[in-house]
């Protein structure tokens, strides 16, 4: 695959539909509190940026932290590496991603994939994301680690129940925040002061915290941040490279069926 | 999140739905035996239309062969996939154990070389630069024995190059269509599927093809129900799993080409 000429065969392809404005950081708080979400109109200017747009650094790339542990779970950490790994603009570097351990030792995720990180958190370079994937391995170094370098993030986001390890930095107190539906009821009990919401692919809130859904909800949080930086049509073409079908990064609404309880089985 | 009951609450779910021909059967390219299954069978236990028999015993083991910049997709998506359901053992096999070099930076240790790797039931064969001939002579031995051996993307090339997809149809990314075609002639390209089954091969589309390839994987040893089941615990909102057609709109990129 030559990558490179990607985005002119995209745009040869034409296969862009207009597809309105999803809800953003805003209506999402607003829908917290019972009200109706406000949705913008549809915006015919597919290059035009999403309500709450990332700025890009004029040169370089973003760095994209990916702080893990021994368990860490595979799904929460490869979504997300794959989408911020396969966004091409010609001319500019987009995103550079990386692991981030307490050692440079293997660990092995949840299903024994030994993955060698990248960095330790006293060499890691400064991020402007971090992801944090779910891990039963999160120590308080690393949540040190997360507290400190999201003083400076762009963005600082949680995937699946990777909720639990931004929540125990205190970063979310009286915050809205989300997490995989098997775990609504232990998050909730354990961490009573974040607002919990059920039902949403993804929650924005705060100047630059991000918290997914359950496991697969991570490459749509991610396309969602591409389309934060680098506008929708961006977005639209990485998933159009990767064949992903999925839509739910287009809707912060479109888990809705996991809304009502967190026993899936009554759920089919 | 509680998976060992995952496959207990799936056969308590009883939400089945008719399944679908699959392209394979429909286009006649396989007449794998079972396509047929009795409808008095409970519904939770029917498996797919070319249904693979679980082991009597024990986990199925599942190999991803990997090399130098293999795709993280390609073998992250099925093993993600995989890794829903306690009945599968994943591990990855390369020339030596050595770290390997993978999309993007990420740096893994293989769990096994090709010498000492468990003989797998499932192959899965990602994208990668490094493929060497020691691997694809492992590939073609390995899947003599194998009730599957799929590639993920331009896993194809690598799969391919075992001459076993010679005179048998075969799929890919998008992107590599045109150079897949001029370097494998005896392989017949199928464009604008999501995947091809051929016999005990199989061949994804591109990068998150494989996520549905191996939920269909899963559909064929347990049934609709648990796959769906996998997908719902995966959040996995989209449908194309259960579509080999899903992926038509790619299939005239190619001429977009130069």
């Amino acid at each position: 695959m030559n990558r490179r000429e990607l985005l002119e065969r995209s745009a040869a392809a034409g296969l862009m539909a207009a597809i309105p404005f999803s809800l953003g950081a805003k209506e999402v708080s607003t829908a917290c509190g019972g009200t109706a979400a406000v949705s913008n109109d549809a915006d015919s200017d597919k290059s035009a940026m999403p309500p709450n747009p990332l700025k890009p650094p004029a040169s370089g790339s973003i760095q994209v932290a990916f702080p893990i542990s021994k368990g860490t779970i595979d799904m929460d950490f490869f979504g997300p590496w794959v989408i911020f790994g396969s966004v091409f603009i010609p001319g500019r570097e987009t995103f550079d991603t990386y692991t981030v351990a307490e050692t440079k030792t293997a660990l092995a995720t949840r299903m024994g994939l030994n993955i060698i990180p990248d960095h330790t958190f006293e060499t890691a370079p400064k991020p402007r994301i971090l992801v944090i994937p779910a891990q039963v391995g999160a120590t308080d170094v690393m949540l040190q680690w997360i507290r400190k370098s999201s003083e400076s993030t762009d963005l600082t986001m949680s995937i699946c129940d990777g909720a639990k390890v931004l929540a125990r930095t205190g970063l979310l107190d009286g915050k809205n925040a989300t997490e995989h539906h098997d775990e609504f009821e232990n998050f909730a009990a354990e961490f009573p002061k974040v607002h919990l919401i059920r039902g949403v692919r993804f929650v924005e809130d705060g100047s630059n915290l991000a918290t997914s859904a359950g496991l697969s909800s991570g490459i749509d949080l991610s396309l969602r941040v591409v389309e934060r930086y680098f506008g929708r049509e961006m977005a639209e073409k990485t998933a159009y490279f990767l064949e992903y079908q999925g839509k739910g990064w287009l809707d912060p609404n479109s888990n809705s069926i996991y809304a009502g309880t967190s026993h899936i089985e009554t759920k089919p | 999140m509680d998976r060992r009951d995952l496959l207990k609450r799936s056969a308590a779910l009883g939400f089945m739905t008719a399944v679908p021909v699959s392209f394979a059967t429909k286009s006649g390219i396989s007449s794998q035996a079972g396509a047929s299954r009795s409808s008095s069978e409970p519904a939770s236990s029917v498996a797919g239309p070319n249904p693979l028999m679980l082991p009597a015993n024990g986990k199925i083991p599942v190999a991803f062969p990997i090399s130098a910049d293999a795709r993280v997709i390609d073998y992250a998506g099925p093993w993600a996939v995989f890794e829903w359901d306690d009945h599968f053992q994943l591990y990855t096999v390369a020339e030596a154990l050595q770290p390997v070099v993978t999309s993007d930076g990420l740096t893994i240790v293989p769990n096994y070389t090709f010498g000492t790797a468990p003989k797998p039931r499932i192959i899965v064969i990602p994208g990668q630069k490094g493929d060497t001939e020691a691997m694809v002579q492992w590939i073609r031995k390995s899947a003599e024995n194998a009730d599957l051996t799929m590639s993920v993307c331009v896993g194809a090339s690598v799969l391919a190059r075992t001459g076993l997809l010679d005179g048998k149809a075969a799929t890919n990314h998008h992107y590599s269509y045109k150079s897949f075609a001029s370097r494998f002639p005896k392989v017949q390209l199928q464009r604008g599927v999501r995947w091809v089954e051929e016999g005990n091969l199989a061949t994804a589309a591109g990068e998150t093809a494989g996520i549905d390839l191996a939920l269909h994987v899963v559909e064929r040893y347990f049934g609709r129900g648990v796959a769906r089941h996998v997908a719902e615990s995966m959040e996995y909102l989209s449908q194309s799993w259960m579509d080999v057609n899903s992926s038509a709109l790619y299939a005239e990129t190619s001429q977009a080409e130069p």
